[in-house]
Formats: structure tokens, C-alpha cells, sequence
């Protein structure tokens, strides 16, 4: 079915408008106001490996859809169980950077970073609650993609958590 | 195997672990690593390391034993 004129434009500059944005997010969290982030050699190596346990996490959450995931079936979207396989190994990935000092590049302000994921967070938690009034999170006995918001609220929050828990064992360990 | 003459080295110029790092352009936590024998830097962020402080490979890295 074709979509009206209006809705592509809509959605175009619906899109244009998120680059923007995004990208005006990524250069407030730089101190040198670059796209691009610096990290040195020992964090480049700590980042391979976050990413090797990532994608490993990743990869036992996808086969253990692939066996269990029919029994989700008629009360979750399949879609929904793929995305939170793609949550999981986000936050293995991340919490491996994090703890090994590996998350934040040189050229950032980590304060900055936590403020930004805190209010994306707010944001998707605030659409999610949306969703739901609308009666829009449970069709027909499934819970359909608008749990997807909640599944980034929560995982935003679980890596500003990372942040933060690393933070603290830090100063504890250096006054120590 | 802690690296003490580093962190004498970098003492003995009354430079902080983050004041060295920003130096060799490194984070303070690769600093703290290599001080505390958690991470063998590669030899070039050793000859940075050794420019920074005004040493020798042989002071600061090479094992004498």
C-alpha cells in the first residue's frame, strides 16, 4: 500500500531531524568537539575483547531464541525476543569496556556521556509509558515492538549504572 | 611485575599519573596499568613514556636480572 507524499516527508525530515540531533549530542560530549573518538592502545586491545564476549553473548542469546523462542509465541513478537538478544550482548560488550577502562575515549567528557544516556533513557521510558496508555504495548494478548523503548531505557540505565559502579570501585581502590 | 622506576621516574619530576598520561597522550588508567605490571605498553608508547620523562628504555623498562 502506498503511503501519502506527506508521510515520506514526514518521515524524512523525522529522520534528518535525529541526525542533527545526534550529532550535535556526539560533538557536546567531545572536548575537542570532533565526530570521532580517540582511545589509546591499551584501550583499542580492552575493546577487542569486550567485543569478542559481546558478540559471544550475542550469539548464546540468538541460539537459545532459535531453541526456546517458540514457547514465546503468542505472547511476545519475535521481534522484540531478537532486540533484547541485541540488548544482552550490548551490555556484556559495554560492561566488559567499562570495567576495564576501555568505555570512554580519550577526546570525552564521561559526565557529559552519563547526563546524555540518563535523558535518552527518560526519553524512551517516556515513550514506552505512552505506548502503553494508548494500549498500544499488548495487541491481542502480544506484547508487540513498543517494548523495544522500554528495552533501551533499561539498558541505558543498566550501562549508566556500569558507569557508575566502575566510578566508584575506582576512587575506593585508589584511596585504598 | 610492578614498574617502580616509572613511578619514581614520574615522581621525581613531580608529575601526576593523569599530567604523564596527557603528555604520552594516553588514558590515566593506562598509566596506573603499566606502573602496577597489569599492561606491557608497546615499545612505542615505552619510548614516549621514556621521552616524557627524560630516560632511557634501559632505565625505566629493560630487566636488569
Amino acid at each position: 500500500m502506498g503511503q501519502s507524499a506527506g508521510y515520506w516527508v514526514g518521515m524524512v525530515f523525522g529522520i534528518a531531524m535525529g541526525l542533527v540531533a545526534a550529532v550535535a549530542v556526539i560533538k557536546a560530549v567531545k572536548k575537542d568537539g570532533r565526530l570521532k573518538c580517540k582511545y589509546d592502545e591499551r584501550q583499542v586491545l580492552v575493546q577487542g575483547k569486550s567485543y569478542k564476549y559481546g558478540f559471544l553473548a550475542l550469539l548464546l542469546c540468538l541460539m537459545l531464541d532459535v531453541f526456546l523462542g517458540d514457547l514465546a509465541e503468542g505472547y511476545v513478537e519475535h521481534g522484540v525476543l531478537v532486540f533484547l538478544c541485541v540488548v544482552i550482548g550490548i551490555i556484556v560488550e559495554s560492561g566488559y569496556a567499562i570495567w576495564h577502562d576501555g568505555y570512554f575515549s580519550l577526546n570525552e567528557y564521561p559526565k557529559r556521556i552519563v547526563l546524555a544516556f540518563l535523558a535518552l533513557s527518560l526519553l524512551n521510558f517516556a515513550v514506552f509509558i505512552r505506548y502503553m496508555q494508548e494500549g498500544e504495548l499488548i495487541r491481542d494478548g502480544v506484547v508487540t515492538s513498543s517494548a523495544t523503548n522500554l528495552l533501551c531505557a533499561v539498558l541505558l540505565l543498566v550501562v549508566v549504572l556500569m558507569i557508575l559502579a566502575r566510578y566508584a570501585y575506582g576512587k575506593r581502590r585508589d584511596k585504598g | 611485575m610492578k614498574n617502580l622506576r616509572l613511578k619514581a621516574a614520574r615522581a621525581g619530576l613531580d608529575l601526576s599519573q593523569q599530567e604523564l598520561a596527557d603528555l604520552v597522550g594516553v588514558s590515566r588508567q593506562t598509566i596506573s596499568a603499566i606502573e602496577k605490571g597489569d599492561y606491557n605498553p608497546t615499545i612505542n608508547l615505552c619510548i614516549a613514556i621514556c621521552r616524557s620523562l627524560g630516560k632511557t628504555l634501559n632505565d625505566l623498562f629493560w630487566d636488569d636480572g
